[in-house]
């Protein structure tokens, strides 16, 4: 007899409540791939939109640079950033360059601006980009009009251009601190109008032009810029990026002329959300194990009473507490490996997307099989632990008493 | 006769259940001795200590006073471990009830005790599965169901599995209780032959007189002493 066949039988010959088992841990395991598949997802892709939008995963900026965290800076600082020369932009390329990740790197401007309408006035973050720049196009979703092609084109979320009362093709002043720190003063066509996607609920004020246009209006370099950023074309290679770049520049002897920053150190607010979100729904979805698991331990407690005398048989035989416990352990967990059947179904299923959607698609992949499974079983297996050990240490002679 | 030739010692056992107002004394000062291969029942009334006695001897109680030696054995100093091991070894156990596990297959339940003797390969177990399984005369039934068997037919396969791990004693509690006279007649004569060609020392705790009948010696017990011994 193989030592499993015992478990397995008693499994399937008390097949009700083996299913109930078995539902309970199969909802769970789905649950817990869902939520987490979600979580993940959304974080990542907030996380993608506050690099393409704002940050870059990696951003190489003059070593005075003391701003951190981008949604920060918005609202409180307003005077000038310190400015690369155009020979340092073109050192920071060659550094971020050097890492040898593939990905889009872009010199930028950043600077607030105090956007003006006959309406309104509105403060925003202004964003120069070189005007190949495509990477942040994918963080912004177009509700109208089309993104900056040449100078003095500028797009705005469309938050500030209902605050403005503007629309594509109208004309907005614009009002900065030069990188003298005097005022200084532009004009923009409107060209498009878009929303910062996935961080529409962040409130981010912030428009996008060219490097040219925002060089001219305060007096800088056109060549010049507050930043280099890079966009990996994988972002999870963000951490090894920055040391490589890091290396390089040390190499270089650029550690005096560069700062060094990342997305986790720029998007501060964002990510410290985005981070508590995740928190949230994995404690929430701790307390709901927590429940699943005093569930099966009563199922598994209510076994044990209705098998008291098949326990004290085993354990007259010589079975040792352990020993049984191991085998009600073992049933339990082969009904969790039954249960694990319905990730086929979730892994392959078209549902999944159209229930999702494909932008913050659930992670769901076989590969993903056998850590569910490893969770399915020690979370059923340690559930069970307790009422099968206690069972097994009743008084032998009361168990086995013939009434 | 020396103590390695005795299957059982008891020396002044006391069993007592309860506390104060509700304390019961099953078993007053019990002296006795069982000797290997002897084949010994323990008669007396309901509430006399027959089961009280087979527990302790049994290892699935604890005496309130008292030593006891099975198979040469203190059982008193032992940890929950060594009961375990101990009982796996030197004890057998036949049920009024039978105990099978219904679950499992004849053949599997008499190999269910023999997996905790890792000494036992599973071609031994096999070997000692058959033989036992011929023994009883269920060679046919082997591969069904605990529930599928008669009432004499389980408490066969209970008598099996008991005995497949050669024990120095098998204690069976009423195990003729819920079987008809003619099936009573062929457990008590299977164990009685099991008894022979194996030597290994049966006690039963019964009050059926055919039982009583086929033993060596009768040991009555009166509100938890020794009332009457008997020997043929």
């Amino acid at each position: 007899m193989r030592r499993l066949s015992y478990p397995l039988k008693s499994a399937i010959s008390s097949w009700r409540r083996s299913l109930t088992i078995g539902v309970f841990v199969a909802a769970l395991c789905f649950l817990g791939l869902i939520s987490a598949s979600i979580v993940e997802a959304s974080v990542r892709s907030m996380r993608a939109a506050l690099a393409e939008a704002f940050t870059g995963q990696v951003q190489i900026s003059p070593a005075s640079t003391t701003e951190k965290d981008m949604v920060d800076i918005m609202k409180s600082d307003w005077g000038a950033l310190p400015l690369l020369s155009p020979a340092a932009v073109e050192r920071a390329k060659a550094a971020l360059a050097a890492s040898g990740f593939p990905g889009e790197t872009v010199a930028r401007i950043r600077q607030n601006l105090v956007l003006v309408s006959d309406k309104a006035k509105e403060p925003v973050l202004a964003l120069g980009l070189d005007l190949e720049a495509k990477g942040y196009h994918r963080a912004i979703v177009l509700s109208s009009g089309r993104f900056p092609e040449a100078d003095g084109e500028m797009l705005l979320t469309s938050k500030d251009a209902l605050a403005l009362g503007v629309k594509v093709g109208d004309e907005i002043g614009a009002l900065g601190t030069s990188s003298e720190g005097y005022m200084a003063d532009g004009a923009f066509r409107v060209v498009g109008i878009g929303s910062i996607d996935r961080l529409g609920a962040f409130g981010i004020s912030a428009a996008f032009c060219s490097r040219g246009s925002l060089a001219s209006m305060l007096g800088i370099e056109r060549t010049s810029a507050t930043d280099v950023v890079a966009l990996l074309d994988d972002e999870t290679q963000a951490a090894r990026a920055k040391a490589l770049v890091a290396a390089v520049i040390a190499k270089t002897g650029g550690k005096r002329e560069f700062a060094l920053s990342d997305i986790d150190s720029m998007g501060g607010f964002v990510v410290s959300v985005a981070n508590a979100t995740a928190w949230f729904l994995y404690g929430s979805l701790a307390v709901l194990m927590a429940v699943m698991s005093v569930l099966i331990a009563d199922i598994v407690a209510l076994s044990c009473i209705e098998r008291r005398k098949e326990i004290g048989t085993l354990r007259a035989m010589g079975f040792s507490r352990r020993h049984v416990a191991a085998i009600f352990v073992a049933e339990a967990a082969v009904l969790a490996i039954g249960a694990l059947g319905d990730r086929g179904f979730a892994i392959t299923s078209p549902s999944m997307a159209f229930a999702f959607g494909n932008r913050v698609f659930p992670r769901l992949a076989w590969s993903d099989l056998p850590a569910l499974a490893a969770f399915a079983l020690s979370f059923t297996a340690l559930a069970a632990l307790v009422p099968s050990f206690r069972a097994a240490g009743a008084a032998l002679s009361e168990v086995l008493r013939e009434e | 006769m020396s103590a390695a030739a005795k299957a059982v010692v008891l020396e002044d056992v006391s069993k007592v259940y309860g506390q104060g107002a509700r304390k019961v004394v099953a078993l007053r000062n019990l002296s006795l001795e069982i000797a290997e291969g002897e084949f010994v029942t323990i008669a007396g009334p309901s509430g006399s200590g027959k089961s009280s006695l087979l527990n302790l001897v049994g290892c699935l109680d604890f005496p309130s006073s008292g030593s006891i030696l099975v198979a040469g054995e203190s059982t008193g100093e032992m940890r929950a471990d060594e009961l375990d091991r101990h009982r796996s070894r030197k004890v057998g156990f036949v049920f009024q009830a039978f105990n099978l596990i219904q679950v499992l297959t004849v053949r599997e339940n008499i190999e269910l005790p023999l997996l905790l003797r890792p000494e036992l390969k599973a071609a031994d177990r096999r070997e000692r599965v058959e033989r036992f399984l011929r023994a009883v005369g269920l060679e046919a039934q082997g591969n069904q169901r605990a529930n599928e068997l008669s009432g004499g037919q389980r408490q066969r396969a209970a008598i099996a599995r008991a005995i497949a791990g050669r024990p120095a004693i098998v204690l069976a509690d009423e195990p003729t209780a819920n079987l008809d006279s003619e099936n009573a007649a062929a457990i008590i004569g299977l164990m009685r032959d099991l008894n022979r060609s194996e030597g290994t020392s049966i006690v039963f705790a019964s009050h059926d007189p055919e039982v009583i009948a086929a033993a060596d010696r009768v040991i009555r017990l009166k509100d938890g002493m020794i009332f009457s011994e008997t020997r043929r």
